[in-house]
């Protein structure tokens, strides 16, 4: 396989609760939203994913970081959302070689909207836009 | 001051080898510095060590290997004279080549580093697969390495850790090779691979 190109991308990922619930357990949604990325970053074999990963920092202090390396590997995520969390914004840094930005776009977007229509959490996408030359070592 | 470039593929550990290595020192009263080295737009794993009060600094905006070199060399300049740490340790982004870092070193003005090694990680449940897509980056990076250290072994099966062991002393047949897991702490051939110069 040819070495692959790296177009990194950059997110601000705003979640927010769209019903009151008691206990919603951020770490696992979080977790879910990065699992199911991974699992369309990484799919026919052209593309790899370098890692998937994030952080969201509290207003009161604390945190809450997860990260992805393949589909097949569940989200490792450390920290906690304060109790009473209705909304968050998470940072998230997509490297996957052999995907353009803007298929790595399209993927976030797709998921996000997917997350979205379950009726839970609205999640609205930040990208951060700057020069994102591909990563390319001859 | 004594440098330890940590590098190794995106995803594979070298953060939270990081984070354990300065939280040990620190414990034993040596002072740190992190210069970190990330691509992408936001310094994710920067935002983390200061969440975590480690003394980090961040170098954005490319990687060190193709446009940062004198923001690293201005920063190992200011840390000398301002903060003078025991260790300064540079976390090189996943896509970089040591041996690029390394050769940026050598425009260093300041005053001599007492040592700089390399220590590179690996993950066993994946290298087989990004070898198999980014072959001469993944040799490139282990080739050259001081220090091999092979993450995640608490969740890699013994197939999984024999072949990747097979694939890094196919790149580097000298280097020492232990093995590192998120929970456990550094101790004994790690620990002194890392810092050789601690007594």
């Amino acid at each position: 396989m040819a070495e692959l190109i790296l177009e990194p991308y950059t997110a601000r990922l705003h979640f927010r609760l769209l019903h009151p619930e008691p206990g919603l357990d951020w770490n696992r949604v979080v977790a879910g939203v990065l699992e199911t990325l991974a699992d369309r970053c990484e799919v026919d074999g052209q593309s790899i994913i370098g890692h998937i990963k994030g952080l969201a920092t509290f207003a009161g202090g604390g945190f809450l970081r997860a990260n992805v390396v393949a589909p097949s590997q569940p989200a490792d995520v450390a920290g906690l959302a304060p109790p009473g969390c209705l909304e968050m914004v998470f940072t998230v840094n997509v490297l996957v070689y052999g995907l353009t930005y803007a298929a790595v776009v399209a993927r976030v977007a797709e998921v996000a909207g997917v997350v979205t229509r379950r009726g839970d959490v609205a999640i609205t996408v930040e990208p951060i836009v700057d020069d994102h030359a591909p990563h390319h070592h001859h | 001051m004594n440098l330890l470039l940590v590098a190794g593929f995106l995803g594979s550990g070298k953060t939270t080898l990081i984070i354990k290595l300065v939280e040990t020192l620190g414990r034993r009263g040596l002072k740190v510095a992190i210069l970190v080295n990330e691509i992408g737009q936001v310094g994710v794993d920067n935002q983390l060590m200061r969440q975590l009060d480690l003394n980090v600094w961040e170098l954005m905006g490319g990687c060190i290997c193709c446009t940062l070199t004198a923001g690293l060399l201005t920063d190992l300049h200011r840390l000398d004279a301002e903060y003078n740490p025991d260790l300064v340790i540079l976390e090189a982004t996943g896509a970089a080549r040591p041996s690029d870092v390394l050769d940026a070193l050598h425009y260093y003005q300041g005053r001599p580093l007492t040592s700089v090694s390399t220590a590179v990680v690996v993950d066993p449940l994946r290298l087989p697969k990004i070898v198999r897509v980014v072959g001469p980056l993944i040799a490139a990076q282990i080739g050259p390495a001081d220090l091999l250290i092979m993450t995640k072994t608490d969740l890699a099966s013994p197939e999984q850790t024999a072949e990747s062991r097979q694939i890094v002393r196919g790149m580097n047949a000298h280097a020492p090779l232990v093995r590192a897991s998120a929970g456990r702490d550094l101790d004994g051939d790690l620990l002194r691979g890392l810092v050789p110069w601690l007594s």
